[in-house]
């Protein structure tokens, strides 16, 4: 037993990375809400705003999973449950767009 | 031989991971499709018409910074439970009963925050089946019946609705074409938020020489309803709308002292007219709002009574490092909600 989990590193980060992804975190919010601001007043276009909430959210999303839910460390034991169920999730979303979203912008036309 | 083995990976059953931990991640996979479900419906929905047609926050009553705030409650919770966990497995007991205090009292404040924006939503009547989508629709019909009735009694005695020269003159040419021309319900509604407003001053005339009248003469008033009326008076040469001066003239009404002929507000939007403010596909927008947020407050809600629970059981003072699986676990849990909400909220609020 020893022997296997010798090579494991020390799980987890320290309390500095914890509050520098928090900061980084917090900074990203303020930033959509910033952005979204400025689409609202008419500064900025909608498409690029819309662009970079939804690239924070994922870099969000992506700090919280990798450092605050240790998938940093753990990526290599869980990501065989994890990726089927990202493809699934996405995929599910992609095969309804041909009916719903994409139908109206042709009949429009 | 003897270095052959010393290298040979012992063979051992399952992945080198706490069953615990295995386990929370197949149900945090299991409710990454619960929630793709909701949220992937909503952005095909959302984008199954065309922009114009839904929403904006603005008209559900939705306001961005409340939104912010409840992310940053949420990330600081991220931040507490994870530290929590840190200092349990080293042992810092009560520095990780601290933090589960306020990880829980942070998902606390999202929950009352949360329920305040509810009950902004309840106030204005945007629940699922109760917007006012389309003017076309029974509810439009209704409405046209309302103004056609309206309009004919204000064209035949305009003295009695204290109607502006103007607005007056407005309704008779609304009357007119209605009656001579296919009018949409949609051009109805404009031309009559048009007349609404060329009326405002007339009522508020009124208003004030009523309450000017009742402030000389109190007859049988009492000094509160004196006082009550000397305010408003006062009030009317600021800023005050028609709407507002209407209603607390009306709340003046209800006092026995203060007899008078109510003004009818002309085509104001009155409660007999019943007209609610028209949000396309806003039973859409209401159903995917509160699916959504409620099912994420669901999730939020039981997570705290995790937390609970860890506190039941350091008050019995049972808590310890044997702990920091468990802590560990209720802190994968409560980071995925956070995710969840990273993502409801530009989706909902922002963009």
């Amino acid at each position: 037993m020893t022997e296997t989990h010798a090579a494991e590193e020390h799980h987890g980060g320290s309390v500095k990375i914890y509050l520098m992804i928090f900061g980084a975190l917090v900074i990203f919010t303020m930033v959509s809400f910033v952005v979204n601001g400025r689409v609202r007043a008419g500064d900025m276009a909608a498409e690029s705003g819309f662009a970079i909430i939804l690239g924070v959210a994922i870099v969000k999303a992506l700090l919280v999973a990798m450092i605050f839910m240790h998938l940093k460390w753990d990526w290599g034991r869980l990501y065989f449950i994890i990726v089927p169920v990202v493809i699934l999730g996405t995929m599910m979303i992609i095969v309804l767009l041909p009916d719903i979203v994409l139908a109206w912008r042709h009949a429009v036309k | 031989m003897a270095h052959a083995v010393a290298e040979e990976p012992q063979a051992h059953m399952g992945l080198p991971l706490p069953n615990g931990k295995l386990a929370m991640w197949l149900f945090l996979i299991t409710e990454i499709m619960f929630f793709t479900g909701l949220i992937g419906t909503y952005i095909i929905l959302r984008n199954g018409q065309p922009a114009k047609d839904w929403p904006t926050p603005h008209q559900v009553h939705l306001v961005e910074w409340i939104g912010a705030f409840n992310t940053f409650v949420l990330i600081c919770s991220s931040l507490t439970v994870v530290l929590a966990h840190f200092a349990l497995s080293r042992g810092e007991v009560k520095k990780a009963i601290l933090y589960i205090t306020a990880t829980f009292t942070l998902g606390g404040v999202f929950l009352v925050v949360k329920a305040y924006e509810y009950n902004s939503k309840f106030q204005h009547e945007i629940i699922p089946g109760h917007v006012m989508e389309r003017l076309d629709g029974p509810n439009g019909l209704t409405y046209l019946e309302h103004v056609r009735a309206r309009l004919k009694q204000i064209v035949a005695k305009p003295e009695n609705y204290h109607a502006s020269k103007e607005a007056a003159a407005d309704c008779e040419n609304l009357v007119k074409d209605m009656e001579s021309k296919p009018m949409s319900v949609d051009q109805v509604f404009q031309r009559v938020q048009k007349a609404a407003k060329l009326d405002d001053h007339a009522i508020k005339d009124h208003i004030k020489e009523r309450l000017k009248q009742f402030v000389a003469v109190p007859g049988s008033g009492s000094q509160q309803t004196v006082d009550e009326a000397q305010k408003l008076l006062t009030d009317m040469d600021g800023k005050i709308s028609a709407e507002e001066a209407y209603h607390r003239f009306e709340e003046l009404q209800k006092q026995e002292a203060f007899k008078s002929k109510t003004p009818e507000p002309l085509l104001l939007e009155h409660k007999d007219l019943e007209i609610k403010h028209v949000i396309p596909h806003g039973n859409l927008w209401a159903s995917c709002y509160f699916a959504m947020t409620g099912f994420h407050a669901l999730h939020v809600f039981g997570g705290l009574v995790v937390f609970a629970i860890i506190l039941i059981i350091a008050l019995r003072g049972r808590f310890g490092i044997q702990h920091a699986l468990m802590v560990e676990l209720i802190g994968l849990y409560w980071h995925f909600v956070d995710i969840v909400w990273i993502f409801l909220f530009p989706l909902l609020y922002l963009v």
